[in-house]
């Protein structure tokens, strides 16, 4: 098929390729075809879509910025006439280059956002949190601020692999004897009505809660441990960071 | 030149080189004295010749005898001051006493039964150790064992406790703690009166009292009340090289000689039927990580 203006072959000279024939006209016409797409698409899935998405926007500007300026090199180099070609070849692959640095922008922040942990502390609510009890203590009972559980709730603001919290834990009877070293927090989460496995917390040390990916609310339960075996030791327990993350 | 002509000369300058030697020593000391490190205060309590050691005087087999102590405490402050390669001088004190003669420098060291307590940490006393793990329990006639060791036994009943000891600030639901006394033995006397139907104290203690008193005397419901106790040796806090020292003692101590000197000292304990824990050790020793956990917080 005859592509109009292209010039024909006469003997002794080089044959045409199909781009070489292509006028300034058509090719211009072509390489900002590209370039629309290629900065629309980034702009919509800029918006809209999920992080696959971004990545297929980012290696269409990639691979239009490449071959618009391919192409422009081309003819540039094999039609003098086009050599005028050059600059708004220029132009046009700057604005795909932007393209790109935009799209890849886009997918780092998206890829942040969808990671970067959230503290939660503010939104702990906690309850019987004084003069917690191992189970089975004799003097809990009659103990007027005695709990042998503790709650926390929190509301899961943002979807994330796990809560992270960390528990400061001081004695509620620092007269009597030092149970703190010898404390763990045995924590069972309920999320969406429930259970799942339990997590032992180390004071001050950072305990991982998973969460399922559509969570909304969690619930704890928390229960003292005494290493030592000793029923009475009795603490005061406070939330001291809850993060959500991912890492 | 001839050796009297030497001998000669050295005479003649000897005054002027003797008065160099002397400012230049001087001034080299004044430099080391000036620019060296401050010595650690821990260094200065050790330095001394010999460690003023607090003991009580009433622990039938912790510390007993004015003249001649014996018990586990006094096995330990043996211990200690051959490890830190010092003479040890025990002075006798009351329970009550233990913080004050830290504080007024009276003792370097506490080895009597001293808990280690967030609040005693809190007054400036830091320890070393725990070399003693014991719950508390009560300590009552052996006539009254049985009845008091029942469900609601102890409701109304008089309960004793040594004024500041951690026992001190227990509560036993339903019992009266209002009976009061500077010494354990001034509680066991009450119990002797008739004035208090128990002693609640550390369980270690009361063995040492139930073991001498050929069962005129039980100890009930161990941990069921109070709190696991941990012994510490107590000193001023801001000693900290000192403290760390003695934990290196504290630990040598726990794996070379502690089995043989609880088993020496504290019989009763030493020779009780442990089912569930198997053997004393379970029970009344402290892990080496107890030690980390506890000790040198000032």
């Amino acid at each position: 098929m005859a592509i109009p203006g292209a010039e024909a072959a006469e003997p002794g000279k080089r044959r045409l390729t199909p781009l070489r024939r292509l006028d300034d006209a058509r090719f211009w016409a072509l390489a900002g075809a590209v370039a629309f797409w290629a900065i629309l698409l980034a702009a919509l899935v800029a918006v809209k879509s999920d992080v696959a998405g971004k990545v297929v926007a980012l290696l269409v500007a990639v691979s239009g910025t490449v071959a618009v300026w391919f192409a422009a090199r081309y003819k540039q180099t094999t039609a003098p006439t086009l050599r005028r070609a050059a600059r708004p070849a220029a132009t046009l692959a700057t604005l795909l280059a932007a393209d790109l640095v935009f799209s890849g922008g886009w997918i780092g922040w998206s890829v942040y956002r969808a990671n970067r942990s959230f503290d939660v502390k503010a939104q702990i609510l906690i309850s019987g949190r004084t003069h917690l009890y191992p189970s089975g203590s004799a003097t809990r009972p009659e103990d007027p601020q005695g709990h042998e559980v503790a709650t926390v709730d929190v509301a899961i603001t943002h979807p994330r692999d796990a809560l992270v919290l960390v528990f400061n834990v001081v004695d509620s009877f620092p007269k009597v004897s030092s149970c703190t070293p010898n404390t763990r927090l045995r924590l069972t989460p309920t999320q969406g009505g429930n259970p799942s496995d339990q997590v032992t917390a180390t004071p001050l040390k950072p305990a991982a809660i998973p969460l399922s990916p559509d969570a909304k609310q969690l619930h704890l339960d928390i229960q003292i441990v005494n290493l030592g075996g000793d029923h009475n030791c009795a603490v005061d327990i406070a939330v001291a960071g809850a993060e959500l993350t991912n890492d | 030149m001839s050796v009297r002509n030497v001998a000669e000369k050295a005479a003649k300058h000897w005054p002027v080189l003797t008065a160099s030697t002397v400012a230049a020593a001087l001034a080299i000391a004044l430099v080391i004295v000036v620019t060296g490190p401050d010595p650690a205060p821990t260094n200065t309590t050790l330095m001394s010749d010999s460690i003023t050691v607090g003991v009580v005087d009433d622990g039938p087999e912790f510390d007993f005898g004015d003249l001649n102590p014996s018990g586990f405490d006094i096995d330990v402050m043996k211990y200690v001051g051959t490890q830190l390669g010092r003479p040890v001088t025990p002075t006798i004190l009351t329970s009550a006493q233990r913080g004050s003669y830290l504080q007024s420098h009276t003792a370097k060291l506490v080895i009597a039964t001293y808990s280690i307590t967030p609040d005693r940490n809190s007054q400036g006393i830091d320890f070393a150790g725990p070399y003693l793990v014991t719950p508390q329990a009560l300590l009552v006639r052996g006539s009254d064992a049985a009845s008091l060791s029942a469900p609601n036994g102890l409701k109304d009943q008089k309960v004793c406790t040594i004024r500041t000891t951690t026992a001190s600030a227990v509560t036993i639901p339903q019992a009266n703690m209002d009976s009061r006394a500077d010494t354990t033995k001034g509680c066991v006397d009450q119990l002797d009166e008739g004035s208090a139907t128990a002693v609640l104290t550390d369980e270690l203690v009361l063995d040492g009292y139930a073991d001498v008193s050929n069962g005129k005397y039980k100890v009930i419901l161990s941990g069921v009340y109070g709190e696991t106790q941990y012994y510490g040796i107590g000193l001023l806090g801001g000693q900290r090289t000192l403290c760390h020292q003695l934990d290196s003692v504290i630990i040598s101590y726990l794996h070379d000689k502690w089995r043989r000197d609880f088993q020496d000292t504290l019989k009763g304990p030493a020779n009780a039927p442990l089912a569930t824990i198997g053997d004393f050790e379970g029970k009344y020793k402290p892990k080496d990580s107890d030690i980390t956990a506890y000790s040198c917080k000032l």
